[in-house]
């Protein structure tokens, strides 16, 4: 049985991005053997989503709040693919470090 | 296909970013897939959250807005003459970028187009065929180049 991750997707719009980058992030973990649950929002809803959702990550192409101690990076790499690995490892370490 | 020929534009010049977006924007709403609101919506998106995206092969833009201002979802191109500037994606750095090629979004459901921004983010990565595109002598071009890429 695959663990279950789940991550939250933020963009400016909430729509167009967040979706590009979540679909990126399913094909990413599930090739890493998780079983990957995406939402996806817009930085005035974060607060909303992190209250609501148990996130093991939050992926962002616009600048976000206070993630309140939730692991966040940059998704950035991912959409150029230029920085693509070094994401991989950073949220594979936090991850790990949630013992996941 | 959500890509539409009579939203591609080759060999444009342009003054300014809003310029731009405003040109490209309102070929949508001319052709029905986006409400009379879009221009000024992209215009406002572009500012506050801004889509230039230092892609490996050049500097593109990625311009959208909610869907509320959209009609039917669709993608249309700009292969600009010389670029604008625009800002970086995530507001990461005040350096701005100078986007050859502007991709405009009219997303009605994300939700039904997942497949279609699955192959757009791949386009964005494709130096190749972004280098292809920027070399393209006319629309029709364009097209033909792009369309098989963004097909399901």
């Amino acid at each position: 049985m695959a663990t279950k991750i789940r991550i939250l997707s933020v963009c400016g719009s909430g729509v167009v991005t967040s979706h590009m980058v979540a679909n990126k992030l399913v094909e990413m973990f599930e090739d890493e053997g998780y079983s990957v649950d995406t939402d996806e929002c817009n930085p005035s809803e974060l607060d909303g989503y992190l209250m609501r959702g148990d996130y093991d990550f939050i992926a962002y192409s616009s600048p976000i709040g206070d993630p309140k101690g939730t692991p966040a990076f940059s998704a950035m790499g991912l959409i150029t693919g230029l920085g693509e690995d070094e994401f991989k490892e950073e949220a594979l370490g936090a991850l790990r470090r949630a013992g996941k | 296909m959500v890509l539409k020929k009579e939203l591609i534009a080759v060999g444009e010049s342009f003054s300014s970013r809003e310029e731009a977006l405003l040109t490209i924007a309102n070929r949508f709403v001319d052709a029905g897939y986006a409400r009379g609101s879009y221009p000024q919506a992209i215009i406002e998106r572009e500012r506050v959250f801004p889509t230039g995206l230092p892609a490996e092969a050049f500097d593109i833009a990625i311009s959208h807005c909610d869907s509320e201002h959209v009609l039917e979802s669709a993608i249309g191109v700009s292969v600009l003459e010389r670029p604008v500037e625009f800002c970086m994606m995530g507001n990461l750095s005040d350096e701005p970028l100078h986007p050859i090629i502007i991709f405009m979004l009219a997303i009605k459901d994300p939700k039904c187009q997942v497949p279609t921004l699955q192959k757009m983010m791949e386009v964005i990565q494709n130096k190749h065929l972004l280098e292809q595109l920027r070399g393209a002598a006319s629309e029709e071009e364009v097209f033909d180049l792009l369309a098989p890429a963004l097909k399901n």
